[in-house]
Parts: structure tokens; C-alpha cells; sequence
């Protein structure tokens, strides 16, 4: 497992380095799979502000979808959020003091 | 795995002084060391190399994310001439980088090079500082200096004997202030070969708050740097997606994420250290170094307000909590 750049997501490897964490065998990946449908899950909160959403195919490819049906695959999360930002054609920003308030809002 | 210390230091501030003298001791004997200029190290029984200075910039890549084509071909070489036994077997690596290089690339060629990652580990960046000439090198005309010191795990502090000690100490309190994640020394104190020992201990500050240091030449945006420490553990998801989102937004201006993590579920800490925007593999560690199980977290930014960052993570942290595991 390797690092990755966190701002333009190149190289390094296909996975997130939060993924980085679990380690080998049976166990982490098991663990790999939970975390990896809680990372979709949490990703909805936020990008639901955004009318975006996120879903996970087979445990392989991420889909990320605009409401009016624009979507994207996703081979890991290191690309989330650039095209994220991409497709709303707008900054998706977590110092943003509207988005922190939606979000403790939304709790 | 083999580690590597990656040396840096602006021009002048006394690397080469520093790797001369530790490369004599007798337990730095298995050390290969790569200089970009054969000066003065050079000593018969070490392995040298010469490390021609040339990066290439990956396609759609940012400035960080380059990778040192020279140190990739120079540390393939090295490793395919130890395997075939045509150079002395060796322990460890220390690279030496020009005073003006941004280590950044350095970093990111280490952790991102496919063959290179799994035989070398970057085990602690050891960056010097002149203690004469210091200010001059972390002000707004030579920004490497500051990214160097931001990238530290250790500093060494040089020619502490031609300042006062007022002045040294002063020093000492800048270098606390902009990088709170690092271990300070002083050349003079003659620190041996455990400066090249892996750096896996936690962030030294034990308390929070936000330092901010303005360059005294020039103008531009100040560099800034926040300890946080919180006592409850963090859920590592929201963390993840948190972190990852300020630095695909702000990671031009964060130049150093570094801390020690109480994750939930996990019995011992995480180590993060993110060196620019470059995120090492984050490393589950199977006990914590002292009694102090606090996640603690050092931020160095320039231009980025960092109490709106530990306010934003607060919110993340409290407002995002995932379903519980199965």
C-alpha cells in the first residue's frame, strides 16, 4: 500500500490512503468492506448538499451521479472530490461556513 | 524494507558539516548516502552516489507531484547492485538534497515509485537550520526554506556557536513555533546516528493552540501552525473524508499534517504525516510511545486560516457519525 497526492489524487496507487490502514488477510478484509461501505455513506451526507450522490458497485467501482442522471465511475476515492468539484462546477469546500452549518444542522 | 533519511537543509546551513561528521561513527559503516554535489563527505569506506538533479512533471500532476527521475534510477541502480553483490550491503540510505530542492518531489518519489516503495521506506526527514542565517531562510523569498522545515521530523540547529545564546534560543522557540511537530537538537550537542532513527513518536506540543510566524522580509501570507489535541477518539472514516476533502481544496497552502491518532476500535495509535499534500501510508502502531493516548495533530499552513480548520473538523467529527460496525 502506498501514499497518495491528497490534492490531485495522481499515481501513487488505485486505493485511498485511508484504506492504507487495514492491513492483509481475512480480517481486514472484512474490515476493508465495512469501512468501505461507511465511506460511501459518509460521503452522501456531504455531497447530498451538493445533489450529488455516491454508490459502490460490487465492491470494486465507485458511481458518482448528478440528480439529473450525469455520472461518473470512480475506480477509487482518491478522485471524489475533484470530480466531485468537476461536475458541480463549483468548489466543495469543508472550511465552508454554510456547508458546516448544513451539516451540524443535518445531525 | 530498507529506510531512508531524507537530509535536507537550505543552502549553507551546515548538511554536509553534519552528515560528515556522522558518517564516522562507526554504526553509520552500512549506510549508503546520495548527494546531489560530491564536496566533502566523501569518505573511502561509504557508499557515495552522485544524484544529478532532474524531475519531471507527471501529466496533470500538481508541483508536488513530480517525480525525481534521478533519485528514481539512482536508488533502482543502487538496489540492483547490492542484489547482485557488486557494492557492499547496506542498512540504511541517507539523501542529501540541494539546499534550494523542495521536498516535496523527494517525498513523493519515495512513497509513489512503484519498485522504489517496496524496497525503501522514508523513515524521517532531518532538515538543518543556520542559526545565523535562519530567518533570512524561511522568509518569503526562499520558500523552500520554509517547506523544509514544515517537512522536518528532526531539526538540527547549526552554528549555534557563532550566536549568542539568546539568539540561539530564540531560534529554537521560531523552529517550535512553525514546526511543533519536530524534534530539535543542536549541532553543537554532537547528535549521533539515532537522528537517522525512524521517527514514530507523537507531536511534542501537549497542548492546543495556533502560532503564526510572519516572515520580517516582505509581505505575503503568514505561515501558521496549530496543535490540536482532542481527548475523544476519532472515527476514522469521517476523519478520512474529512482530511481528504481539505486537501484536495486547501492542499496547495497546507504544508504539513503530522499527528498521532486515537482511532476508535483500534487499541494503539495511527501515525499520519502528510508532507505537503502528499499523504504517507498512515501506520497502526501497536503501542502508544507515552501514558498521553490523546490524538494530537500538528497543521502547518501558509495563507490558510487554521482555527476555521479546527472548527471544520470538529464539525465533521460530531455531525458525520457513521452506523456503528457489525
Amino acid at each position: 500500500m502506498c501514499g497518495m497526492c491528497g490534492m490531485c489524487g495522481v499515481f501513487l496507487s488505485q486505493a485511498h490512503w485511508t484504506d492504507a490502514l487495514w492491513g492483509s488477510g481475512p480480517e481486514a478484509a472484512r474490515r476493508r468492506r465495512l469501512e468501505r461501505q461507511r465511506a460511501v455513506s459518509l460521503a452522501n451526507r456531504v455531497l447530498r448538499h451538493f445533489d450529488l450522490r455516491l454508490s459502490d458497485w460490487n465492491a470494486s467501482t465507485y458511481q458518482l451521479a448528478t440528480r439529473t442522471g450525469q455520472t461518473l465511475l470512480l475506480p477509487s476515492l482518491a478522485a471524489l472530490w475533484p470530480e466531485a468539484e468537476r461536475l458541480r462546477r463549483r468548489p466543495i469546500d469543508p472550511l465552508d461556513e454554510a456547508l458546516l452549518q448544513a451539516l451540524t444542522e443535518a445531525s | 524494507m530498507t529506510p531512508v533519511i531524507l537530509l535536507t537543509g537550505f543552502l549553507g546551513s551546515g548538511k554536509t558539516t553534519l552528515l560528515s561528521r556522522l558518517l564516522r561513527g562507526p554504526d553509520m559503516a552500512r549506510t549508503a548516502v546520495l548527494i546531489n554535489e560530491f564536496g566533502e563527505v566523501g569518505l573511502d569506506h561509504l557508499l557515495v552516489e552522485h544524484v544529478a538533479e532532474s524531475v519531471v512533471l507527471l501529466k496533470s500532476g500538481c508541483v508536488c507531484c513530480t517525480i525525481r527521475e534521478d533519485l528514481k534510477a539512482t536508488l533502482r541502480d543502487l538496489l540492483g547492485r547490492r542484489d547482485r553483490g557488486e557494492i557492499p550491503a547496506f542498512d540504511r540510505v541517507v539523501i542529501e538534497t540541494t539546499g534550494l530542492a523542495d521536498p516535496g518531489p523527494v517525498v513523493f518519489t519515495l512513497l509513489g515509485e512503484p519498485v522504489i516503495m517496496h524496497h525503501f521506506s522514508l523513515a524521517s526527514v532531518v532538515t538543518t537550520l543556520d542559526a545565523v542565517n535562519g530567518r533570512l531562510h524561511l522568509s518569503q523569498d526562499n520558500p523552500e526554506g520554509v517547506r523544509q522545515l514544515a517537512a522536518a521530523d528532526r531539526v538540527v540547529l547549526t552554528k549555534t556557536d557563532l550566536v549568542s545564546p539568546a539568539q540561539a534560543a530564540e531560534m529554537m522557540g521560531l523552529i517550535a513555533a512553525m514546526n511543533p511537530a519536530a524534534w530539535v537538537s543542536l549541532a553543537t550537542d554532537a547528535p549521533g546516528s539515532e537522528l537517522f532513527d525512524p521517527v514514530d513518536h507523537a507531536p511534542r506540543r501537549r497542548h492546543g493552540g495556533t502560532q503564526a510566524y510572519r516572515s520580517h522580509l516582505g509581505g505575503g501570507d503568514p505561515v501558521t501552525s496549530l496543535s490540536l489535541v482532542r481527548e475523544e477518539p476519532l472515527d476514522w472514516g469521517a476523519f478520512g473524508l474529512w482530511l481528504a476533502m481539505l486537501l484536495n481544496r486547501h492542499g496547495d497552502r497546507l504544508l504539513r499534517v503530522k499527528g498521532l491518532l486515537q482511532v476508535e476500535g483500534l487499541d494503539g495509535p495511527v501515525l499520519l504525516n502528510a508532507v505537503q499534500h502528499v499523504v504517507h501510508p498512515p501506520r497502526h502502531l501497536d503501542r502508544w510511545p507515552d501514558e498521553d493516548h490523546r490524538t494530537r495533530i500538528v497543521f502547518i499552513a501558509r495563507g490558510l486560516d487554521l482555527e476555521r480548520v479546527s472548527r471544520s473538523l470538529a464539525v465533521f467529527s460530531g455531525s458525520i457519525e457513521p452506523a456503528p460496525l457489525r
